[in-house]
């Protein structure tokens, strides 16, 4: 049992966020408004005695704390997509425009449209591939795609969906409070409804991604040299982005525009797994899903205990996240900008 | 095992390749040399099936390359590009894993023995499961040929493999190449800068010009007037004991 | 040329007025044009003393943003010789946010029964704004050169730092908003979209002196700007220090950024737009496209402000919106041209 073996040492990295999220999952059923002791909110979720704290409980944080468990999940694994599609470690739905385009469909969806709530995911969908094409098209060059250009591409497609989903929701007479909740992300509020959009979409994505694995390994290296080894690299990459793009948009629908977590989970997930061997694909991608899911649940759990429910979750992981970005970009990331 | 009929390739209004008809085989060395830019690189790449022409087909075993699938390719050719990446943190031995990508089922790992083969033929194994991006420029070359070896190709191409070498790691990869040649009938077609390289490594040599074949001959090819007509250069040849000729440039 | 330059910018000084007049006439409260006159009178009609006494302090603010702008993105693009450099995109309206909400997070500690407030502040007196503004905006300007220094300043690079910034100091305002008492949230909420609503005089005049500093620094150091428009070794040849010019400049043009955040908040792309513009328009002399960079500044703000009001009344769209969904797709161009230089 030592950490040098790679392979306890992913078996003993999933176990422990497997048992922080479940932490941060059990402290967001027992916190809130009811103060509830552990014992008896773990004992409401099996059974419904009809008092406030059951109702509280089973209806509202459950789904709340699964939502994010989810959410994190998706959002992860967008982003470690991401990074391999566009061949940078810099890759985050949040800064490729996906996550704002997305917002965008939901938003109108939500507001003008005043469509039914199931459309959302699929408007979300819509929306980040829209904004994904746009981020595509401007950072298309004849050498193909150049990394950090996708980046700055994807900045200037989510400041312009970021002010259009303002607009929406203005124009709707939103009041400016809801939009600002909105546009940062979280999960106050959200319930069984948007767990079950999100958790079929997320999950047939995430099997895709687990099907397509032995290909992501070659999509890391150039065009050529992937094709040189047998892939068909341009297809693959439109598919691989496709799913991205999937994951992402589920999770904006649900908890609106998040951003970070696509960043930093993958490089979290690879430095847990150790530095001196590249972890295995498979073993990357779950790691970084757990790793994902344990960071947005206890961000959660965090700004309620905190912030006594007044902040989302968003706030807190856009202040964290952000700062990871500006460390890991100027220093640990080699090759990126 | 290789042709191309009359192949063209432009870059917008660009001719870089002209009605080009050529054929090789494996079990020969053969050099591609010309000026920058006359379309070296670029017929490498058609031969690999990496670029569609825009006139004329590429064959593999007599059936357009754009027929086989990628991995049936793979199995063929091997491609090393001139400078490859490798993903961050790898070790030598998870980099020359993904050569076995083309010749083994989806999620089954490559067979340790046939990585540690591979690598020992480029006396990379002692190094396996140290950091890639640690390894010397020629180390990382022979690791990336270790990687094309794992796919078993029949016909070895390399766009430019010794370009940013030292003398050392040069001589070391063209002995690489060579021994490929012999132990296992290899087919090896190589982009090179270094006539002299050429002529002494080379079974065969294709010089190209403004996109058409210039010359394509045996080491003979390489002689005072060549690189006159490729470079404009002004050239003297030396005599040298093994008859090969040696190309000297008159600074 | 230079009697060319300054018909253009008579040109554009009737453009500006015919904008100011329009954004007095027309907005929620309807008006004709013999009310917007009436300001002029001793006694004015109730449609006269609104316009007087909403439209026309709104309309001021927007000049006076707009010509800030306009001015500081000039400045920053030529001293960084980045054509997508923007005060938005580089973390000053976030510094300046975040100084401000954190003022006002402090005085309602400090003085939790002041209910002397103006709309724009909340609970600062207005005449600090600025100054607390200006010192969040040159604190971030310098961490964001700090943070994407590398052998000199990439363009592409101090975009994406300052774009990543930006959200990181977005967030923790938010949090210290919503950790405001609760009937603070709504105003500083308003004012962080970069709103005109309900702007006055009281607004005006405290960013009056501040910019009027920056713009005499830009003047006095005009020489220095040219020179700067080479690169840094160019530039030492022709005789212009550098390292001292450079922060002066950067720091005068985030001083005029800054002044215009505490009157409206963040407003975003104005300054990354007005420069190519008045390139368009002017040519390359640097003198008349400073002029030119205010004048059209201006125009910009106070368009977009009437665009925001008179598009869906009587909800109004903050025209630091509005200039967004204007700015963002031609910043994307922008960047296309860059790749496409970068790549040429």
């Amino acid at each position: 049992m030592t950490l040098d073996n790679p392979t306890t040492r992913a078996v003993l990295c999933g176990a422990g966020l497997l048992a922080a999220s479940l932490a941060a999952v059990l402290l967001s059923v027992a916190e809130g408004a009811h103060a509830t002791d552990l014992g008896a909110a773990l004992s409401h979720i099996w059974s419904d005695d009809g008092s406030n704290v059951a109702f509280a409980v089973r209806a509202l944080r459950l789904p709340r704390a699964l939502c994010a468990v989810g959410v994190g999940a998706a959002l992860a694994l967008s982003g470690a997509l991401i990074q391999i599609v566009i061949r940078n470690p810099l890759g985050d739905p949040g800064l490729t425009g996906v996550t704002a385009g997305a917002a965008f469909g939901v938003a109108l969806t939500l507001t003008l449209l005043s469509a039914s709530p199931s459309l959302l995911v699929g408007a979300g969908v819509a929306g980040g591939a829209l904004a994904a094409f746009l981020t595509y098209s401007l950072a298309r060059s004849p050498a193909g795609l150049e990394p950090l250009r996708v980046i700055l591409a994807g900045i200037a497609v989510t400041v312009f969906f970021l002010a259009a989903t303002s607009a929406v929701m203005v124009v709707s007479r939103s009041s400016m409070q809801t939009l600002y909740f909105w546009m940062v992300g979280g999960f106050i509020n959200r319930g069984w409804a948007e767990f079950h959009l999100f958790w079929p979409v997320a999950s047939a994505a995430a099997v895709a991604v687990f099907a397509m694995s032995p290909i992501l390994k070659l999509l890391q290296f150039d065009d050529t040299m992937a094709a040189g080894m047998g892939v068909s690299s341009q297809r693959w990459r439109i598919a691989a982005g496709a799913l991205s793009v999937i994951l992402a948009a589920a999770s904006v629908a649900v908890a609106g525009p998040l951003a970070f977590v696509g960043f930093v989970a993958p490089h979290l997930a690879r430095l847990c797994l150790g530095k001196d061997a590249a972890p295995g694909m498979l073993t990357w991608l779950i790691t970084t899903m757990l790793m994902g899911a344990a960071l947005v649940v206890w961000a959660d759990a965090a700004t309620r205990v905190i912030f006594a429910g007044r902040v989302p979750a968003g706030a807190l992981i856009t202040i964290l996240g952000g700062l990871a970005f500006l460390t890991l970009a100027r220093r640990g990331v080699r090759h990126a900008v | 095992m290789i042709e191309t009929r009359n192949l063209s390739v432009q870059y917008g209004a660009k001719s870089v390749l002209k009605n080009i008809n050529i054929r090789f085989d494996t079990g020969e060395i053969t050099a591609l040399i010309g000026a920058n830019g006359c379309g070296k690189s670029t017929l490498l790449r058609m031969i690999a099936g990496l670029q569609s022409p825009d006139q004329g087909h590429v064959l593999l075993h007599g059936k357009a390359i754009t027929q086989h699938s990628r991995r049936a390719i793979a199995r063929e050719i091997g491609y090393l590009s001139q400078s490859p990446q490798a993903p961050e943190g790898v070790t030598v031995r998870q980099l020359v894993e993904h050569g076995a990508f083309s010749g083994t089922r989806l999620f089954r790992r490559p067979a340790v023995q046939a990585v540690d083969e591979v690598m020992d033929r480029v006396d990379l194994l002692s190094y396996a499961d140290r950091p890639f991006d640690t390894l010397s420029g020629g180390e990382r070359q022979r690791g990336w040929i270790a990687l094309t070896l794992l796919q078993a190709p029949k016909i070895l191409l390399l766009d430019e493999p010794t370009s940013f070498l030292d003398m050392g790691y040069r001589i070391d990869i063209m002995r690489l190449v060579e021994e490929l040649k012999s132990e296992r009938g290899m087919g090896v077609i190589m982009v090179l800068h270094d006539l002299n390289e050429a002529a002494r490594f080379a079974d065969r040599i294709v010089a190209l010009k403004d996109g058409g074949i210039l010359r394509d001959g045996d080491k003979s090819v390489v002689d005072a007037r060549l690189p006159e007509a490729l470079f404009g250069a002004k050239v003297s040849v030396l005599p040298s004991g093994d008859g090969v000729p040696f190309i000297k440039p008159d600074w | 040329m230079r009697s060319s330059a300054s018909g253009l910018h008579v040109t554009l000084l009737a453009c500006l007025a015919g904008l100011i007049l329009m954004s007095l006439r027309f907005g929620a409260v309807p008006a004709n044009w013999s009310d917007v006159f009436e300001i002029f009178a001793a006694a004015p009609g109730p449609e006269g003393r609104a316009i007087l006494e909403l439209r026309l302090p709104r309309t001021a603010c927007a000049v006076l943003i707009g010509a800030y702008l306009g001015l500081a993105g000039l400045v920053f693009q030529t001293v960084l010789r980045n054509p997508l450099a923007d005060p938005t995109l580089f973390g000053i309206s976030g510094g300046a946010s975040l100084a401000v909400v954190a003022a006002m997070g402090i005085a309602t500690a400090l003085f939790p029964l002041n209910a002397s407030y103006g709309a724009s502040a909340a609970i600062l007196p207005t005449d600090l704004v600025p100054p607390i503004a200006l010192a969040g905006g040159l604190t971030a300007t310098a961490l964001v050169v700090w943070l994407a220094w590398q052998d000199g300043l990439s363009p592409l690079r101090l975009v994406l730092f300052g774009a990543v910034f930006a959200f990181v100091l977005n967030g923790i305002v938010m949090v210290m908003v919503m950790s405001l008492a609760e009937s603070r949230t709504e105003l500083a909420i308003l004012w962080l979209a970069g709103s005109l609503y309900a702007r006055d005089f009281a607004n005006f005049w405290p960013a009056v002196p501040w910019g009027v500093g920056g713009i005499a620094v830009i003047v006095a150091a005009f020489p220095w700007l040219s020179g700067l428009r080479f690169d840094a070794q160019t530039a030492q040849g022709m005789g212009v220090s550098t390292r001292l010019a450079t922060p002066i400049l950067l720091a005068a043009a985030a001083g005029l950024a800054a002044s215009s955040v505490s009157v409206a908040g963040p407003v975003g792309f104005v300054g990354l737009l007005v420069p190519h513009m008045v390139r368009l328009i002017y040519g390359a002399a640097l003198g008349p496209m400073a002029g030119g960079a205010a004048i059209l500044g201006a125009c910009l703000v106070v368009a977009s402000d009437l665009v925001g009001r008179v598009i869906a009344p009587p909800i109004e769209i903050p025209v630091g919106i509005v200039t967004s969904l204007i700015g963002a797709p031609i910043f994307a161009l922008l960047i296309r041209r860059e790749i496409r230089r970068q790549s040429a």
